[in-house]
Formats: structure tokens, sequence, C-alpha cells
């Protein structure tokens, strides 16, 4: 793409995979939306910056991550987040519902780059070799990330009755 | 179902819409919020300037009208006005 194209169909085009990499990443489905506008901003801003021969979507990845570590930096995110999920648990019945919060809780216990690499991985299909270059860890780092994710993941949801 | 399709399973029930028109206009409409606060800190340097060079040569503009050299003084404007306009053009791409 050049910086003259315009935007809105690239919006289009990577909003879902944005704003899904950064709910698995935020637990909270307000805040990951309200990051992957802040998200697109950027990267409008600094278009400049990308390099034609690279994949668009991962550049938004990373930016969405950095932008992700910036906001945990935040004071008063996490107990937001928290206040959320206690309030979906307590207001919610419904058993996608129920199984969304699982994952969403599941999710949440896992450290920050192990959830960024199982989101990246496993949920978007990016593989590790790009994960690895995105979080800026070593190869054998983001496979172990996510092997131990995943098997954390299916521990925790496989106490679920 | 496998480890793996469960867990596909289940982020899928947490996947944004692929098609959200109202995601895209808030986004758009942060988006034009910011390139307008970002022409105005780019036009702000330059009106200044412009000021301050209109106030420097307003003695020799007031000598050429004086001495008939009107054409001159508007070819001056005319230019002056094709620069501002060149330097706020946006090299970001348009919106829509």
């Amino acid at each position: 793409m050049t910086s003259r194209e315009p935007f809105a169909p690239l919006v289009e085009a990577h909003q879902q995979a944005v704003r899904a990499f950064l709910r698995r990443l935020c637990g909270d489905p307000a805040e990951a939306d309200d990051l992957a506008q802040e998200v697109f901003i950027a990267a409008w801003t600094s278009l400049d910056s990308f390099r034609r021969d690279a994949d668009f979507r991962l550049w938004l990845y990373g930016i969405a991550y950095r932008k992700f570590r910036a906001s945990r930096r935040a004071a008063g995110r996490r107990r937001k987040r928290e206040a959320f999920v206690a309030e979906i648990a307590e207001t919610v019945a419904t058993p996608d519902a129920d199984a969304r919060l699982d994952l969403q809780k599941a999710m949440m216990a896992l450290s920050e780059p192990q959830r960024a690499a199982v989101a990246l991985c496993l949920a978007a299909g990016v593989s590790h070799a790009a994960a690895a270059a995105l979080l800026a860890l070593p190869l054998g780092t983001v496979k172990a990330h996510v092997a131990r994710g995943r098997a954390t993941l299916l521990s925790m949801l496989g106490e679920r009755p | 179902m496998t480890e793996d399709s469960r867990l596909a399973s289940l982020w899928a029930l947490d996947e944004p819409p692929a098609q959200d028109p109202a995601f895209v206009l808030a986004t758009l409409d942060r988006l034009a919020r910011r390139r307008f606060r970002i022409r105005v800190a780019r036009l702000v340097p330059l009106f200044v300037a412009t000021m301050a060079a209109c106030w420097a040569i307003t003695p020799l503009v007031d000598a050429l009208l004086q001495s008939g050299g009107v054409a001159v003084v508007v070819a001056a404007a005319i230019g002056l006005a094709l620069a501002a306009k060149y330097a706020s053009d946006s090299a970001r791409p348009e919106l829509m």
C-alpha cells in the first residue's frame, strides 16, 4: 500500500484481527476496542515507517502489543479489568458467556508474554518466527510460551464441569 | 473434539464481527480529529512566520505600491498563498 491510499478500507480489513488480538490480551472488550482505535491512529500517523515488503497485519499486531504494554503501565487498568470480569460473572449466565468467561480467566492467568504468544500463534495463526520478531523474543522462548500457555489453558478449562 | 479445536471454538465466541461499520466510523472520527490537530499544529508556525515576514516587508510593499509595482505585490501574494497551500497538504492517506 502507499501513503496516499484511503485508510478506511485498511481499518475495515484489519479491525477484526486487531480487536481479537487485543481482546485476548486485555480480557476487556471495551478496553480492547479503545486500544484498537489507538492502534489504527498510530498506524496512520507512522505509515511512512511501514516497510512496503512487510506484512501489514503483523505490523499492526506489533503496534497493538506495544500499545497494550503501555496501557498496562498506566495506573488503574488492572482494577478496571478485574471489575469488568467480576461484573460479567455476576450478570451473565448463558453457556456461551460462561465459556467465554472461563477462557478469559484462563488467559488472564498467563503471563503477558505467554498471553501474547498464545494469542498470536494459537488464536491468530501467526508463525512462531513472526511472533518472535514481533514480540522481540527468541524463537525458543516463544515456542516455550506457546506450549506452556496452551497447557495452562487446557488444564484450567478442563477443570470446568 | 480435539483440544485445539476446543480452544479454537472458544476463541471464536469472542471474535469481533468481520464487518463493523460502527467501529470503523468511530476510528475514522478519532483519526479525523487527530489529523485536524496535526494540521493546526503545522499551520501555527507557518502563520507566525508569514505574519513576521509581512511585518518585515511592509516598508518594501509600501514603496512598491507607491512606485506603481502593484503587479509584483499581487504575484508575491499569489506565491505566498500557493506555498501555504502546499505546506498544509498532508502526506498522510485520505480517510475515506
